[in-house]
């Protein structure tokens, strides 16, 4: 592999790993604080792709700008929508149940998502217009560094530091991981649990909704069934830095992104097997992730 | 309770066939008719395996479809490639491809059964996804990779597929019912009180995974073997999904479900081949709405029986077996051991027992010893480590410093049903019943270790089944009826009232034939009238079991009324140890119950009652 190469690889690896770790922020959250792994979260990512389509194909006539930045904000409001709405409507009812059945409604409201999305957008994938710049800002030997990888990067990064000072320094966000400490006690202390974890769908859902223009374009299409494939491995991301831990899925998309990204160069047909793999073995090793705590049920 | 033994067998035997002739002859002019039932023949299969890993075992196996591939190819692959050309080679290839998919899943199975729930479910799904790939690349010189293997032999017939389903169907039932699918369901409604009433949580998982996987490798052979090509793609996650489907619709942990889900959705499939997208929303949204309205699918735990039909309509079916005085006089009971207590040597004796958790010494050069017989009773304020020295006694946890011997034999490191199986059993301070087993089948559960009929005892229902199971029944009543409740052994666990639970409780830790028994707060949330009842049962238990009890109680009247000896724990270490009347006396202990400076001056029995 030449330097250059390797720097390009290495960039692109950044880009799909800031996209994993958009997307295992909301699993990862959602995780710690409902103890769900919520399989609809991929498919978010699809109907927030999807959104910004239709906004840009169907309600504008040109991809102005102000098209674009509105059509991002639509993608964002209607998955935080989409999001809260299928907490209240299929997971607050199972809250009490066996996590069994919470996880089998989750797989449930995935499919629905995505055949929903087949139904009204037709299964064949369709090209996504261009919402970011991404014109070559430099090169490396005769490579070009476009500027679509750096800005998922920047953004990305500015994202998660504003979640982490969220979570850490508000009132909400104190809220959130009280909630995730102990659902009983945050209650019994006022606070509105059920808003709370709407909160946390929110958030998860307004990342996965931006993580979604920037996984579109690069890939360069959309297709109803696009977003399994990202929510699998962001998950997997989420539960290698330790589920239920926020710098753990951003340390964890990173790790995947670029596993995949090089595995990628060089034995194209592996990468989901070395994915997998590296799920089992990171599980095996150490069950509760890199970051992670591990937890033992008391007696 | 069919009047003859034999009966029942024949009555099933003629039900299956008049089904068998029925089939046929709608199947024999029709090649869409024989297509359907052999698809029906396959996915009662792999519902019924899946329920035995999703609803008996409470794990949610995601690949379910990737043991199937791999049936599907080992079978394929052996009669295309390898196997002579004629169909009598095809039950081997069927056994075969079991085989391979039950070895894959003892690969995957034994490190990720180590984990709960959620992630098993996840590692099974990864499963299921690099199968696909292993099969394109890897494999491909065998399985033809990503063109796909073509010119399969069609040998499924539905003489052969109605014969096989039958088979798989009636051996997971045979399973079910016996002391291993008991075993099975404890783990999935309370794994740490199976596991502490002597079932092997690792090695049942392990096991009722790899049974599951076989038959999904049956039910892929049969496919392979119908449509006479193979490609990976087919056996996707959505495929795993399909069979989830059936087993959730029909019921988790109903064998009659999964037969009904599986007929009903395959022919559902049929009717609605064209209409694909239509058929999987409506699967979406029968799993959503399944969940919230009704968890348990649509026959829940029930089994159809034939037998138990016929009998509701034809009185002469009813009774007892004419031979009843027989059989119960043959019945094999679980061993109770006997126990061999050296002269000189305390029946549990720990020394320097201390376990730490992070920073935190939770308990601290504990010194216990228990005499032949005694009742000693461990107090403490709470948060003292009680519990935390039960737990190291049992398994569940392991000391980090000391030892503790069991008539003189040295049990650190042993696993908790091993300790059991070895002769200590214990209650629980939250009670932990199998609660949507019967009162009886909880006792049951605990003669696991007592207990010598096989698995291949229980598929063939030997006579040595038959015995085990009566005997185990005859001394589970036995046992209930020391405690008065023998009425109660056909209730479910969690309908009885809370004292009873509690009585149950130490039924099943008695069950697994113990020398020591430990009860953690027995009589927490007891009424006065029903801690005294507890304190004369105590008392009974020790003299007609021969057993050595240490109990953690907070009721000190309960305390100091049936201990012999009393052990104070406070901050994880042994703060004083005597005979009631010292242990009310002792400085020490008022100072660690009361504090400082009291001007209460009773001592601890009268200040705390």
């Amino acid at each position: 592999m030449k330097p250059a190469t390797f720097l390009i690889t290495f960039i692109n690896g950044l880009q799909l790993g800031s996209v994993y770790a958009l997307i295992a922020l909301g699993y990862t959250m959602v995780y710690g604080i409902v103890k769900l792994i919520n399989f609809a979260h991929g498919d978010i990512l699809m109907v927030g792709s999807y959104v910004v389509l239709f906004m840009l194909t169907t309600v504008f006539a040109a991809q102005t700008l102000l098209a674009k930045i509105i059509a991002v904000a639509a993608a964002i409001i209607f998955c935080v929508v989409l999001g809260i709405v299928i907490d209240r409507v299929a997971y607050t009812p199972l809250r009490s149940a066996p996590r069994i059945s919470a996880l089998i409604t989750a797989i449930g409201v995935s499919l629905a998502l995505q055949i929903i999305a087949q139904l009204i957008f037709g299964s064949e994938q369709i090209k996504f217009p261009a919402v970011i710049i991404n014109e070559t800002i430099f090169k490396i030997g005769k490579k070009p560094v476009k500027s679509l990888p750096i800005i998922t990067c920047i953004v990305s990064v500015v994202l998660m530091l504003l979640l982490n000072l969220f979570v850490n320094k508000t009132k909400p966000g104190r809220a959130m991981r009280a909630v995730s400490e102990d659902m009983g006690a945050a209650k019994l202390m006022g606070i509105n649990v059920n808003n709370t974890i709407s909160l946390t769908f929110a958030i998860g859902c307004s990342l996965a909704a931006v993580g979604s223009v920037f996984y579109a374009q690069k890939v360069g299409y959309v297709k109803p069934l696009m977003g399994s494939l990202p929510g699998i491995k962001a998950f997997i991301a989420a539960v290698f830095g330790g589920i239920g831990s926020i710098p753990g899925a951003v340390l964890g998309g990173f790790v995947i992104g670029m596993l995949e990204t090089f595995v990628n160069y060089f034995a194209s047909e592996y990468v989901d097997a070395v994915v997998y793999g590296l799920l089992i073995v990171v599980l095996l090793v150490r069950p509760a992730g890199i970051l992670g705590k591990p937890m033992r049920e008391k007696v | 309770m069919v009047k003859r033994k034999g009966l029942s067998s024949l009555i099933n035997f003629i039900g299956i066939l008049v089904l068998f002739l029925v089939m046929r002859s709608a199947a024999a002019n029709s090649v869409s008719m024989n297509t359907l039932f052999i698809q029906i023949g396959y996915s009662i299969i792999m519902a019924a395996s899946l329920n035995l890993a999703c609803g008996y075992l409470g794990e949610l196996p995601l690949g379910h479809a990737g043991f199937m591939s791999v049936g599907a190819y080992t079978a394929a692959v052996l009669t295309t490639k390898f196997l002579p050309q004629t169909s009598a080679v095809y039950p081997l290839a069927l056994v075969c491809g079991g085989l391979m998919a039950a070895f894959f899943a003892f690969l995957i199975g034994v490190p990720a059964l180590r984990l709960k729930g959620d992630y098993l479910a996840i590692v099974t799904l990864g499963f299921g996804e690099i199968i696909r790939v292993l099969i394109n690349t890897v494999f491909s010189p065998l399985t033809d990779g990503g063109k796909g293997l073509f010119g399969i032999p069609t040998y499924a017939t539905f003489t052969d597929t109605f014969i096989v389903t039958v088979l798989c169907v009636a051996a997971l039932y045979m399973i079910v019912r016996s002391r291993h699918g008991r075993a099975t369901i404890a783990i999935r409604e309370n794994d740490i009180a199976a596991e502490s009433s002597g079932v092997n949580v690792a090695n049942y998982k392990i096991r009722m995974f790899v049974i599951s996987a076989f038959f999904a490798g049956i039910a892929g052979g049969i496919y392979a073997h119908q449509l006479g090509v193979l490609t990976a793609a087919k056996f996707d996650f959505n495929r795993s999904i399909d069979y989830l489907v059936m087993v959730v619709f029909g019921g988790m942990g109903s064998l009659t479900g999964s037969i009904f889900a599986g007929s009903a959705l395959t022919i559902v499939q049929y009717l609605m081949a064209s209409l694909v997208e239509y058929r999987q929303l409506a699967y979406a949204l029968l799993l959503i709405v399944m969940m919230i309205f009704r968890p348990k699918g649509i026959f829940g735990r029930w089994e159809f029986s034939l037998t138990r039909l016929l009998a509701r309509f034809i009185p002469a079916l009813r009774g007892e077996p004419k031979n009843i005085d027989r059989l119960n006089a043959e019945a094999v009971r679980p061993d109770i051991p006997v126990y061999e207590v050296p002269a000189d040597t305390p029946v549990l004796r720990t020394s320097h027992l201390g376990i730490r958790f992070g920073g935190l010494q939770a308990a601290d050069n504990v010194e216990l010893s228990l005499s032949e017989g005694e009742i000693v009773g461990l107090i403490g304020p709470n948060g003292a480590g009680k519990t935390t020295v039960f737990n190291m006694l049992t398994g569940v946890y392991q000391p980090t410093d000391g030892d503790i011997r069991f008539l003189g034999r040295s049990i650190v490191g042993m696993k908790p049903c091993e300790i059991a199986a070895v002769g200590i059993t214990r209650t629980f301070q939250n009670i932990r019943l199998f609660k949507s087993m019967t009162v009886l089948e909880n006792i049951e559960v605990a003669f696991q270790t007592r207990m010598h009929d096989n698995l291949a005892d229980a598929l063939l229902r030997t006579k040595r089944f038959r015995r085990a199971e009566r005997g185990a029944r005859q001394r589970a009543l036995e046992i209930l009826s020391v405690f008065g409740m023998q009425d109660m052994a056909d209730q479910r666990a969690d309908s009885l009232p809370y004292g009873m639970q509690r009585r149950l409780e130490i039924c099943r830790a008695l069950a697994a034939g113990p020398k020591v028994l430990l009860l953690d707060e027995p009589a927490a949330g007891m009424n006065p009238t029903e801690t005294h009842e507890l304190m004369e049962t105590i008392r009974v238990i020790r003299d007609r079991f021969g057993v050595t009890i240490l109990l953690i109680e907070h009721d000190m009247k309960l305390v100091m009324g049936i201990c012999e000896r009393i052990y104070v724990l406070n901050y994880g270490s042994v703060i004083a140890e005597g005979t009631p009347d010292e242990i009310r006396n002792n400085p020490e202990v008022i100072t660690a119950y009361l504090g400082k400076n009291n001007p209460v001056n009773e001592g601890v029995g009268g200040a705390t009652c």
